[in-house]
């Protein structure tokens, strides 16, 4: 292995340790706020929480790097890039972790000693899925390649893309792939093997009032806290997308581009969304039974999440070469593409799944059983309508996180059919700023709307 | 003419892992009477009438309903729709998306009857449950009540022989409970089935059944009739229940 890529391989260590170590530092808190205190906009700072979910990091990187010029060091606009993702995950596994604690505990701590008491009780229980959730980011931010393309600060995911797209050496992009994936498998493994019982045990089918504290006095300073954070992490990134914008606002040229892009990237992203909507569905009623197999299934597909895009991209792309020409409709076209961002996005696709069958009470597949209703009438009638906002969700959320996986669609997109991801990704280095400024803003204004749509939808459900 | 064991129950064993739920339960209930199952949470009950309804297997023993072999350890021979046994769920287990005409439709699907019939029985269920108006609400626009009605309905719409109760009372109050134990005695006599009630409560149980089996942890402790049981109790249990009653006949 040559020495350029091992120093990639750290390169990519250092952010993935730096996201670990700020997401958990900043999501712990955060997550604690926005699950035990009520204040000024919590709600709507939740949803931009969420939302750095399913924006590309790259995305943010772009943002970063108008913002700031040449002037931030790469480690660090790689790894604020990247923190967006982490954050949110800390933030929400807090928020699970947190919700678990029943209302009445909650109540006996506050009367025990005040918020004090809640905020120490509630964050001894929550930190070790925070920790677990933090490291976890860091496992991600291995595997992903944009940011650190855009700074100049490239770790091994980026090594592997150059080898590939630039260099078109196969060989070597495979080798450095096997190293990479062996390092994360290596540090998912026990990861993932200790958040996944603790996923199936608590997210997946909690039933507990809630005890929020409505009526704190430092909840304008919390709001405030609250909303700095979101803003430093989230809003500066997107921020700097606007300044190129005051000078120039290429609107109808970028319209143009996206409308070229808009049919092969809604047909990618809604495959995909259907393709792991469906399979999380089926493997989610398979395992319902038992939360062992739960957890073991969840640990499978959080190591699956974990492994570099590339890993599978590249095995797909070997698959090709060896494939009968009767199912080049299927290996060298789009198809492949969905497929392959649908099976990566499997594991949000089961969560969700999961928790929506979970939540169907034991007593309804009784009922059936003893009223011999058909499994398929069951399932028609009762559980797919009684999980359908979940289901539309879970499309919904898979279908935006395969757009932001620029690795998978840099290697397996058909010639002249990519994305609008890979269309910003083509012109960044050579555009002017202010048009590469308007691709970003229209995607994100079309991202927004999905997940407000998705809000919208599953709303009536949570 | 002589009374013929309708359910019988033969040496009955259950377990989760290691951890065993029911032991050697034996016991029979004779066709059309109105029997409780009566114990602590936990002695095991709701297990039993999920063995009985064939919704489990046991672990050990059998299960006999109206002469057939209907369950033995680790197998059940009968499946639970093919036992004419019908089940009010603790939680009701109504589905959500479903309307209560929906509910009890759905309910019908075993028999293979035509759309018009299955949805005429099921309008007929739902009337005489008291349910005449209300056919196409969901159960979540209607009142608890009106649910365990609904859940009623869906019971009563099969003809069962056998109508198992699985404490479905337990959260009502008491003028809505003995409205509903009323209707209730009413109607299994109207639809002829035997009726199987799980329940913790003595007061319950001596409302809507002349019969009971006593289980405390996983065992039969007595069973037979009230006046049999109560007469000369044999554990502290019946004791206990003995005391209760006498002491809060209607609680």
């Amino acid at each position: 292995m040559s020495t350029a890529f091992l120093a990639a391989l750290l390169r990519g260590m250092t952010s993935a340790v730096a996201v670990a170590l700020v997401s958990f530092l900043i999501g712990l808190p955060t997550g604690l706020a926005i699950a035990l205190h009520e204040f000024p906009l919590r709600r709507l700072l939740a949803f931009a929480i969420g939302v750095g979910l399913v924006l590309p990091s790259f995305l943010m990187a772009i943002g970063l790097s108008m913002l700031a010029g040449g002037h931030l060091p790469g480690w660090i606009g790689t790894a604020w890039s990247l923190l967006p993702i982490g954050f949110a995950l800390v933030v929400f596994a807090t928020f699970a972790a947190t919700s678990n604690i029943t209302g009445s505990q909650i109540a006996a701590a506050r009367l025990a000693g005040g918020e004090r008491v809640v905020l120490q009780e509630s964050a001894r229980a929550a930190w070790p899925v925070a920790a677990l959730a933090a490291t976890f980011a860091g496992i991600l931010a291995l595997s992903d390649a944009g940011p650190g393309l855009v700074f100049g600060y490239p770790g091994a995911a980026a090594e592997i893309l150059t080898s590939f797209s630039a260099q078109y050496d196969f060989r070597q992009a495979s080798r450095q792939c096997l190293v990479l994936t062996g390092v994360v498998a290596a540090l998912a493994l026990p990861c993932a093997a200790m958040l996944a019982p603790r996923l199936a045990h608590g997210l997946l089918a909690r039933d507990t009032s809630s005890a929020r504290a409505t009526g704190t006095k430092w909840k304008g300073a919390e709001a405030s806290v609250v909303l700095s954070v979101v803003f430093v992490v989230l809003g500066l990134p997107l921020t700097g997308l606007l300044f190129p914008l005051l000078r120039d606002f290429p609107i109808m040229r970028a319209l143009a581009d996206t409308g070229r892009t808009a049919s092969y990237t809604l047909i990618y992203a809604l495959s995909a969304g259907v393709i792991a909507t469906a399979l999380g569905f089926a493997l989610a009623i398979c395992a319902r039974h038992s939360q062992r197999v739960q957890a073991l299934l969840l640990t499978g597909l959080l190591i699956l999440l974990a492994l570099p895009p590339a890993f599978t991209a590249l095995g797909w792309v070997q698959l090709a070469t060896i494939a009968p020409e009767e199912l080049d409709w299927l290996m060298r076209g789009g198809p492949l593409l969905a497929l392959h961002s649908g099976l990566r996005s499997l594991p949000v696709a089961t969560l969700f799944a999961l928790r929506a069958v979970n939540s169907a009470s034991p007593g309804w597949y009784a009922a059936a059983e003893l009223h011999g209703v058909r499994p398929v009438s069951f399932m028609r009638k009762v559980l797919i309508p009684w999980a359908a906002p979940a289901l539309w969700t879970s499309a919904g959320a898979v279908a935006l996180l395969s757009l932001t996986d620029i690795t998978s669609a840099l290697l397996l997109h058909p010639p002249g059919r990519g994305t609008i991801s890979l269309t910003i990704l083509s012109v960044m280095a050579n555009a002017p700023e202010a048009y590469v400024a308007t691709l970003c803003l229209v995607y994100l204004v079309a991202s927004l709307c999905v997940v407000a749509l998705g809000t919208r939808i599953v709303r009536p459900w949570l | 003419m002589a009374m013929i064991d309708s359910l019988r129950v033969e040496s009955l064993g259950m377990g989760y892992g290691d951890t065993p739920v029911l032991e050697a339960v034996s016991f029979s209930v004779r066709a059309g009477t109105h029997t409780a199952i009566l114990g602590p949470s936990g002695s095991g009950k709701s297990t039993l009438l999920r063995l009985l309804a064939g919704l489990e297997a046991p672990t050990a023993g059998e299960v006999w309903l109206n002469g057939k072999l209907a369950s033995r350890a680790g197998s059940t021979l009968i499946a639970p729709h093919a036992r004419a046994v019908s089940m009010v769920f603790q939680d009701l287990a109504l589905w959500p998306n479903l309307t209560a005409l929906g509910n009890v439709e759905l309910g019908l699907a075993a028999l293979k009857l035509d759309r018009e019939s299955r949805r005429e029985r099921a309008r007929d269920a739902l009337r005489v449950c008291g349910l005449e108006g209300l056919e196409e609400r969901r159960p979540a626009m209607l009142s608890m009540g009106q649910q365990q009605r609904v859940a009623l309905a869906r019971a009563l719409a099969v003809r069962p022989t056998w109508l198992l109760l699985d404490e479905p009372f337990a959260s009502l109050d008491l003028v809505l409970k003995e409205r509903l134990f009323d209707e209730l005695g009413t109607l299994s006599k109207e639809f002829a089935c035997t009726l199987i009630l799980v329940t913790h409560e003595p007061a319950d149980a001596r409302h809507l059944c002349s019969e009971l089996v006593v289980l405390e942890l996983g065992r039969v402790l007595e069973a037979g009739t009230w006046d049999q049981v109560l007469h000369e109790p044999r554990s502290q249990i019946v004791t206990i229940y003995r005391r209760l009653l006498r002491e809060r006949p209607n609680a």
